[in-house]
């Protein structure tokens, strides 16, 4: 997972946090676990109000797997 | 590697950055204060709307690019320099978000103040509409550099080879991988 290394201590406790609840159920409410409009398969989900992490889903004979890509800033500037 | 044309906004960015408020009205300064009020208010609607279209223009060309991308990765095409151009809108987002946000800040107090300033109620409103519009423009500035931002992510995590990944089942697995990261 890109960036995951460069975060700071809380920020990483976090994402660490959200991370493990999403590989016990991608469908945890808090997550909020949704498809990026516009990029097929590439979906994300939450870390705090300005992380997400966004992940790729690939489906294949072996069953469903979630790739954790990359970890990301995405402030909701109207909620600022 | 340069950035393709399409995608470098600086000029975008500085037109973006310039006040909407600053601007002098065309009012002579011995024109009546409700004259003044309604050059004033003009003239900042005429700069709102060339600072909307500079943003349209931002939100149109990267649309475009990220399209066009979008055809070119699907076709296999590996050129393209993802990290850059993501470092690069990263930048710019964090190079207005201090102004944009002190802005947005401002244009709520002022629209605040509105209610105790001796206007006619239209004035007012127009004075209010204005200031809303100028929150929005500021907000969906911020939005549209981090949307683009974050539509090069996802294209690059849907480009980016993943074989060989590690793969987990159980999330304690998962966790002593995190921890040693």
């Amino acid at each position: 997972m890109r960036s995951y290394r460069m975060l700071d201590g809380l920020l990483r406790s976090q994402t660490k946090s959200a991370v493990i609840k999403f590989s016990k159920d991608p469908n945890t409410k808090s997550l909020r676990f949704k498809p990026l409009a516009g990029v097929g398969g590439i979906y994300s989900f939450r870390v705090n109000d300005n992380f997400r992490v966004l992940v790729r889903v690939v489906e294949d004979v072996g069953g469903t797997y979630y790739l954790l890509m990359d970890v990301g800033n995405h402030d909701i500037y109207s909620r600022l | 590697m340069a950035l393709p044309r399409e995608l470098i906004i600086d000029e975008e960015l500085s037109a973006l950055g310039e006040p909407s408020e600053d601007v002098p009205a065309q009012a002579s300064p011995q024109a009546e204060p409700h004259t003044v009020l309604k050059a004033e208010l003009a003239t900042r609607a005429a700069r709102l709307d060339v600072l909307q279209a500079v943003l349209k223009n931002v939100q149109k060309k990267g649309t475009a690019f990220i399209d066009s991308l979008k055809v070119a990765v699907e076709a296999g095409d590996t050129s393209f320099n993802f990290d850059e151009a993501i470092a690069y809108y990263e930048q710019a987002e964090a190079s207005i978000r201090e102004r944009s946000l002190a802005r947005i800040e401002t244009a709520k107090a002022r629209k605040r103040e509105q209610f105790s300033l001796p206007a006619s109620k239209a004035d007012r409103s127009k004075a209010i509409a204005l200031l809303d519009r100028e929150i929005r423009l500021n907000t969906q500035t911020l939005e549209s550099i981090r949307d683009l931002r974050w539509q090069l992510m996802a294209l690059r995590a849907g480009a980016e080879p993943v074989s060989g990944s590690p793969v987990f089942s159980d999330p304690r697995e998962l966790e002593a991988y995190l921890d040693e990261l």
